[in-house]
């Protein structure tokens, strides 16, 4: 077998590698697309190529041998690949099928939450939007599931802002629930459990996800307002126990917010290019297992032969 | 419970309470719900007669919100269908944040 069938893997680690990068100072409508579409293409070719490299082991169970008309002798003797290739690409698709499975579970498990919200939230609910009488600062958006979205935000939120940040904030809400983000974050979950060399993509979608709503309560309002909005809203979170997620590699501003409240104080970014390159990477990826498999047609087209000769 | 609680604009005596819910839960039940309710600090009492009567001490959507929010938050981890504006934010961080805010603010003025 030719070496296309390693390409998918390469591949995934140039992108990973690549897309914080490339993401940055990029238009984040284009971030978000680019990289969901790249990590799903790499999530699909790169367990195309285990099962291409796991395949010489079934192939020799006498069940399959016999199904498939070749002697399993004839596939030891000309084994494609290492036999503790193949294993361990074995073992790594078995390790990916409780993963897939695991995720699974969780999103079951998100969706029964997101039903019973919008069970309790619907007699609370002024068209999409639900004020709760909170102190602490939430604002999220809750994704409709059939049904319409909520926008759920506290009363200690509100009180945070003036007339034109609240507007942000509702703009950069409906944002997430027009556009659909949450089905942005299933594929690359679903992406990133079949293919553990992508995880930072997950949050790189989920960033850029956030980048474009910010941009959506931009327009809606004005650059300054949505960054005073937010600005003002992260502050006031100071001390309440949410989860403190870094930004690791990007050495200015080492926290999301801080990132996002920077952006919407610069003139806005339309530059696209830089991030195609990853689905160009992933395209690459996906031709480059086309062929893998192809190739293993024809070696299992010739076991035959072997096994009749 | 708290739903029949929330509908009653009166505070409520257990046996009313029971009624309110239909009668499946027994009246012990009923009481041992309560009085967890009022430990909580979700629900006050105050003595009418011999027997205690409870209403509501929080609005109610404070309580869905809590139990939406808790819903929806695995963990340390934050789950995807919750889609929050910030993302909580590092001490170290609220210094830069607050000369960007100066800088926001300054914008927004220069413009009106």
């Amino acid at each position: 077998m030719t070496t296309f069938v390693y390409v998918p893997f390469v591949a995934s680690l140039v992108v990973a590698g690549l897309s914080r990068t490339a993401g940055r100072q990029v238009w984040p409508r284009a971030a978000a697309w680019a990289t969901t579409i790249a990590a799903a293409a790499l999530a699909a070719s790169t367990v195309g190529a285990l099962a291409v490299l796991a395949c010489p082991v079934p192939a020799q169970v006498p069940v399959v041998a016999a199904v498939g008309r070749w002697r399993p002798g004839a596939i030891s003797s000309h084994l494609p690949v290492p036999a503790w290739l193949s294993l361990l690409a074995v073992a790594a698709l078995l390790g990916l099928a409780y993963r897939a499975a695991r995720q699974g579970r969780l999103l079951i498990d998100d969706v029964r939450a997101l039903v019973v919200a919008h069970r309790q939230l619907a007699g609370c609910r002024h068209g999409d939007l639900v004020v709760t009488t909170v102190d602490a600062p939430h604002a999220y958006a809750l994704p409709g599931l059939g049904c319409r979205g909520a926008v759920v935000v506290s009363s200690g939120m509100l009180a945070l802002l003036d007339d034109a940040e609240r507007a942000a904030v509702l703009a950069h809400e409906r944002s997430h629930l027009r556009h659909h983000h949450a089905l942005f974050e299933l594929v690359v979950r679903v992406a990133v459990a079949l293919n553990p060399l992508v995880i930072s993509l997950e949050h790189d979608v989920r960033f850029a996800l956030e980048r474009w709503a910010d941009e959506d309560a931009a327009a809606a309002t004005e650059r300054p307002v949505a960054a005073s909005a937010l600005a003002r809203a992260a502050l006031g979170t100071l001390g309440a126990t949410q989860p403190v997620r870094r930004f690791p590699r990007l050495a200015l501003h080492s926290h999301w917010t801080t990132a996002r409240v920077a952006a919407l104080l610069d003139p806005p970014q339309r530059r696209v290019r830089p991030v195609w390159l990853l689905v160009v990477a992933a395209v690459l990826a996906a031709l480059a297992l086309g062929w893998a498999l192809h190739d293993t047609e024809r070696f299992f087209e010739a076991a035959r032969l072997w096994s009749h000769r | 419970m708290l739903a029949a609680l929330w509908a009653s604009p009166e505070p409520m005596v257990p046996a009313d309470v029971q009624a309110a819910v239909g009668g499946a839960l027994a009246y012990t039940t009923v009481m041992t719900i309560l009085v967890r309710l009022h430990d909580k600090g979700v629900i006050e009492r105050e003595k009418i007669g011999r027997a205690y009567a409870y209403r509501p001490v929080v609005q109610e959507t404070t309580v869905i919100a809590e139990q939406v929010r808790r819903l929806l938050e695995r963990g340390a981890d934050r789950t995807a269908v919750l889609q929050g504006l910030i993302e909580g934010l590092a001490p170290d961080d609220a210094d830069m944040l607050r000369d960007l805010l100066t800088k926001a603010d300054g914008k927004r003025r220069g413009r009106s």
